[in-house]
């Protein structure tokens, strides 16, 4: 059985067979699935690769996308993942922990670092509130989950549209998004009241747990991998 | 639903069925051999959201393995499952098709 991975590369390689209006309209209809995230990952490949495979053959017959996906590819799309089975809840559950432990071990290595380019120029705080700490690590891990989901919203919004000066649109869209978010986390580190235990923690401090969390991430992820190819 | 797509669903699953039945099939090739027998306004993309519940009822099942001509296909096998259902679906398309015929000949 070929894996998520393999799929993906193959459906990559065998994307550029197509003529230019089949590769659009097939590329918003693979993004349009893919940022779907109802639908089991695997399935929702292969039913990719089984209609790149049927847009390939009718290519050389002379059909077109369009007589593939319809006149409506959007709703012939939601009536796929209507009839996908979702992905399983141990696989979501998995996804979420890894990419939490990911994000707080990345920020951690970031802050880390900076702290330490910065710590001969700027007088730092010597101590921090363990509530700023917590406080920000779930403010940050929303904002980043809700981000992807903004991101998603606004790519979906954009596919299968005649024009794509729209495109222009979206990459403001996205990049406001982007401001205001920072903009709120920047103003939670300015007014959340500081209260329980005063931390003071070393640059290199952060820069340990921070790898922790990553090795925790890639460990789950790998542990995970291995299940699945039993 | 309506009673109008629900008996067009039937017969349509019965029709992917029985040519499944006959060999393991992949969907381009089914497209085409529904439309060889005169299904022809069957359009290509239809037959995909009827695959996709098919296998969700376990009727039929999906292997993906190399085709003759190379490239990695899914191909489509008739579960016994399938095969007891594609059974009765031909059962009650008998008992109705040729009475319904007969009326709506109209002399």
């Amino acid at each position: 059985m070929n894996s998520v991975k393999e799929l993906i590369e193959e459906n990559n390689e065998k994307r550029k067979l197509l003529n230019k209006e089949n590769e659009r309209l097939y590329s918003d209809f693979l993004l349009y699935i893919r940022t779907d995230l109802r639908a089991s990952e695997y399935e929702s490949e292969e039913i990719l690769m089984e209609l790149l495979n049927h847009l390939l053959e009718g290519q050389e017959a002379g059909k077109s996308a369009h007589d593939l996906f319809g006149n409506d590819p959007r709703a012939y799309a939601e009536e796929l993942l209507e009839g996908l089975p979702s992905e399983k809840k141990q696989n979501v559950f998995q996804f979420v922990i890894v990419q939490i432990f990911n994000q707080l071990g990345q920020t951690g290595v970031i802050v880390g670092l900076l702290l330490f380019i910065l710590s001969p120029f700027v007088e730092l705080k010597k101590t921090i509130p363990l509530s700023l700490i917590v406080g920000i690590a779930i403010v940050g891990l929303f904002i980043s989950f809700l981000s992807v989901k903004i991101v998603f919203h606004f790519i979906r919004s954009d596919l299968f549209q005649p024009d794509r000066k729209k495109t222009k649109k979206l990459y403001w869209r996205v990049g406001i998004s982007g401001a205001v978010c920072f903009g709120l986390v920047f103003l939670l580190f300015k007014f959340l009241p500081g209260f329980g235990p005063q931390l003071s923690v070393s640059w290199w401090l952060y820069i340990l747990i921070g790898a922790c969390f990553i090795v925790i991430s890639k460990l789950v992820k790998w542990l995970n991998k291995r299940q699945v190819s039993y | 639903m309506t009673t109008r797509s629900q008996l067009l669903k039937g017969i349509l699953d019965a029709c992917v069925m029985e040519v499944i039945r006959e060999e393991a099939i992949y969907g381009y090739e089914l497209s085409q051999k529904l439309q060889q027998v005169g299904l022809h306004d069957i359009s290509d993309g239809t037959i995909y959201p009827v695959l996709l519940r098919l296998q969700k009822n376990g009727f039929i099942k999906g292997e993906m393995k190399p085709s003759p001509t190379g490239p990695n296909r899914k191909y489509y096998y008739l579960t016994d499952r399938g095969k007891e259902e594609l059974e009765k679906l031909a059962l009650e398309w008998m008992l109705v098709s040729e009475p319904v015929s007969k009326l709506l000949k109209r002399g």
